[in-house]
């Protein structure tokens, strides 16, 4: 059954592209003449619609996807192992949560919350408050990725090492990757502050940058959401 | 202001050519540098799985005769073979060579979209080749676990490398999956986003799609190996129990416990499958497009070779445990897989029948690169159809690892590709360069290839049906089901495999000689419709395209149309302007 999760995740990866993917009945050797493209309606060649960044992010994400999807079908199938086979008795023993994974937990939904309210704050154009909120974003990240270090040490002080059994191993790979891939977003968003601070840089300029640090950060925190949800479970 | 990509810029938003001799051709953003890059160092660990098959071989073939060759040295190099072949050589070439080189020029796009992550990529995937090559000169030396890396033997200390040489190899993978996702990025990105004026995605040329779909796989599939590579790593280095299950390794408990080799199995395939058609999506488009060029006719069923394709990216995700019916696994899930694996015969039979189609009553003109595409169709029928008795449980069962199985997977993913590469090699070379490869040595490369991977690979389908067992270092008079003809037999394979890596040599000097002494070649020597033939220089300056991007006005393989002066009409000749534009330079 976990097989099945494992394979459901990925293959909805591949089913988004299958959708993305239209107008594979077109009679490319009956039609002559360039009108049929889809962008050159819109004037000069060279304009697009969709910045190549914001795609990119989002095949990126649907990596981290089948990248956290793995993981989370490898927690099921190891956390299954032994369970029904005669002779053996499966290891798996369940960790104490420190609590202070709450309070991360909402250290990350308000950092999300700050990041949109920046975005909301370029549209309205409103300098000050998408430094302040931008700011914000990432000051409670990194205060997420510090309460994650002291769950960290709180759950080795509880005799819960990375050796102690499968579980304790486990919370420390999943939190460990999330953490990673959350430092790997602070970097953009360090380099967005760095752009904003500079000169008299405009917004339109680090409009693309925000909006897609907002993304991945709603897009780690739902991660985060569905992983501390499995951990607390289980 | 619309935003206006890097890649779609006209030649007023530029970027500034480069001028050093550094920027041009070392840290370089051209894709077509990068591409040449990703290839060259590609080849170069390819002739270093090459020396390591020759070694295996001459052990297999006369065993004993040579003392450099230990047991443990004959695992190392059976690893190192398989993965370099699989991920440094084929994975690189297909996506980092020609998917760099072709998508930009045959998409009409004057570079990939985000040309600096393309330069990382290429330098992050050379420091993965560093680090596999570094195994070797580790204490220990390189792993010898074959090239699954299953544990528990991989990290008990049984086995060769089992302490510094599989972690490499890890480091190496994971560093190779970092080049590879930047990469992929780009490529996806560019297909979806950087096409010239009028290329549709189906107007785009086969290679575009095998490699684009090839990509898609790859970057929903390397994660799992990913996966597997981190938690090998812990439970190597930290002594966590992800994969390690309570064993005691020399009459020593190791500590371990619990652990589940089987998931790594199932991590290692959902990734080891979908790997063979990422290998084998980018051959089949480009053979597709050198099969249409050199046969002077239209693909036979454009539309249903797309819809393969994605069709068989698709599938490769639910076929992975096919790879795993001897693992003592529930037999309705055998059946399933069984089931998959066989269905995924019926999109790549139509491939194979649209290839034969498309050169049915074609102008076929035997030149280098056609004789390697129809010597695909061959052998990848060949491997092919012997897949469908591996995927058949009760078949396989017996089979399963025997040298049937070597010779399948070799024939299927190893030389089929292989030969594709070379033929899109000798075709795209003079695009690359300038000049012409050298016909007679291409001819002669081509003969003693082809025949001799069959000579190879036909008697190992015998050998293996005798049951001779794959991964043994030696096969002693003890063992009684092996008559002595499997000796001779073996002495064959090597000695054809030794005349097969030879004239390898002859393909390497002729890529070095032809550089300079070649043919001048023009800028459409095989008088072909794609875009990449009607650039106004040869080989592409930085940004290809001079001052206008191309406009496409047709699909990629009018050949042969009726009416019409010359025997095929570029992409890029507008329908009011049917004299062919194909002369530029």
């Amino acid at each position: 059954m976990n097989i099945w999760g494992a394979f459901g995740v990925l293959s909805i990866g591949v089913i988004v592209w299958f959708l993305l993917i239209r107008k594979l009945n077109t009679r490319s050797w009956e039609r002559h003449g360039s009108s049929v493209h889809v962008r050159s309606a819109r004037g000069d060649v060279g304009e697009v619609e969709v910045p190549p960044a914001r795609i990119a992010l989002w095949v990126f994400l649907a990596v981290i996807t089948s990248l956290f999807g793995l993981f989370i079908s490898a927690y099921f199938i190891r956390m299954g192992h032994g369970h029904g086979a005669a002779q053996a008795i499966s290891d798996w023993r369940s960790v104490s949560k420190p609590s202070i994974l709450w309070v991360n937990t909402a250290m990350l939904i308000l950092s999300s919350v700050t990041m949109q309210a920046a975005r909301h704050a370029v549209k309205l154009n409103n300098r000050a408050r998408v430094l302040g909120f931008l700011s914000a974003g990432g000051v409670f990240a990194v205060l997420f990725l510090g309460g994650q270090l002291i769950a960290w040490y709180q759950l080795r002080g509880a005799g819960y090492g990375l050796t102690s059994g499968p579980a304790g191993a486990f919370f420390y790979v999943l939190t460990g990757v999330h953490g990673l891939h959350l430092l790997g977003g602070l970097t953009v968003w360090l380099k967005t502050m760095i752009r904003m601070r500079r000169r008299a840089a405009e917004l339109i300029d680090v409009r693309l940058s925000i909006e897609l640090c907002t993304v991945y950060w709603h897009y780690l925190l739902l991660v985060w959401l569905v992983m501390f949800a499995l951990l607390l479970s289980t | 202001m619309a935003y206006v990509a890097i890649a779609d810029r006209d030649n007023a938003h530029a970027l500034h050519d480069p001028q050093s001799f550094i920027t041009k051709y070392i840290w370089s953003q051209d894709h077509k540098v990068i591409a040449i890059q990703y290839t060259i160092t590609a080849i170069a660990i390819g002739l270093v799985a090459l020396t390591l098959s020759v070694l295996m071989r001459l052990q297999l073939g006369f065993p004993h005769s040579f003392s450099l060759i230990a047991p443990q040295n004959y695992y190392q190099f059976i690893t190192l073979h398989g993965m370099i072949m699989v991920i440094y050589l084929l994975t690189a070439l297909f996506l980092g060579g020609f998917g760099n080189y072709l998508i930009p020029l045959m998409c009409g796009a004057r570079d990939m979209v985000f040309p600096y992550l393309n330069m990382v990529s290429y330098w992050v995937y050379l420091l993965a080749v560093l680090i596999l090559v570094g195994g070797f000169f580790v204490p220990g030396g390189a792993t010898g676990s074959g090239w699954t890396l299953y544990p528990p033997q991989a990290i008990l200390s049984g086995s060769p490398g089992a302490r510094w040489g599989i972690v490499c190899m890890l480091a190496s993978l994971a560093t190779f999956i970092v080049a590879f996702t930047m990469g992929g990025l780009n490529y996806v990105t560019t297909v979806l986003q950087a096409r010239c004026r009028g290329m549709t995605m189906m107007r785009m040329p086969l290679s575009v799609w095998g490699i684009f779909m090839a990509t898609v796989l790859g970057l929903l599939a390397f994660p799992a190996l990913f996966v597997s590579a981190i938690m090998m790593t812990l439970d190597c280095l930290l002594g966590t129990s992800f994969f390690m299950p309570a064993v005691s390794s020399m009459g020593q408990p190791s500590g371990y416990n619990g652990g589940s080799p089987l998931l790594f199995q199932h991590l290692f395939w959902f990734f080891g499958h979908p790997e063979v058609y990422i290998v084998a999506l980018p051959a089949f488009g480009i053979v597709s497009d050198l099969l249409s060029t050199h046969a002077r006719r239209h693909i036979f069923g454009y539309r249903m070779m797309v819809w393969a394709i994605l069709a068989i990216g698709c599938l490769s995700f639910v076929v992975w445990a096919h790879h795993m019916y001897v693992s003592g696994m529930n037999p309705y899930f055998g059946f399933f897989f069984a089931t998959t694996t066989l269905i995924i015969a019926v999109p790549t039979a139509i491939k194979v029948y649209n290839w034969v189609l498309t050169i049915w009553r074609g102008d076929i003109h035997l030149t280098v690169p056609m004789l390697f595409a129809i010597a695909f169709i061959f052998t990848f029928i060949n491997g092919g159809l012997t897949g469908l008795f591996l995927g058949n449980v009760p078949v396989d069962v017996p089979l399963s690892a025997t040298y049937f199985v070597v010779a399948h997977f070799h024939l299927v993913m190893g030389v089929s590709p292989i030969l594709v590469v070379f033929g899109a090699l000798y075709h795209w070379y003079p695009k690359m360069t300038g000049k012409m490869l050298n016909d007679t040595m291409g001819r002669i490369h081509f003969w003693i290839t082809f025949i001799g991977t069959y000579m190879i690979y036909l008697p190992m389908y015998y050998l293996g049906i005798l049951g001779l067992p794959r991964r043994y270092y030696a096969w002693d008079e003890s063992i009684q089901f092996i008559p002595p003809s499997v000796h001779t037999m073996n002495e064959w394979i090597t000695v054809s495999a030794l005349f097969v890596a030879a004239v390898q040599l002859v393909f390497l000097f002729n890529l070095v000689w032809s550089l300079f002494k070649g043919k001048p070649a023009g800028g459409n020597p095989w008088r072909a419709t794609t875009l990449e033939w009607q650039t106004p220089d040869t080989p592409p300056v930085h940004g290809n395209w001079r001052e206008k991007l191309p406009v496409v006005y047709r699909w990629a393989y009018d050949y042969s149309v009726p009416g019409a002066k010359e025997d095929f009409i570029p992409q890029n000749v507008p329908p009011d302007k049917l004299a062919p534009a194909g002369h530029h330079s």
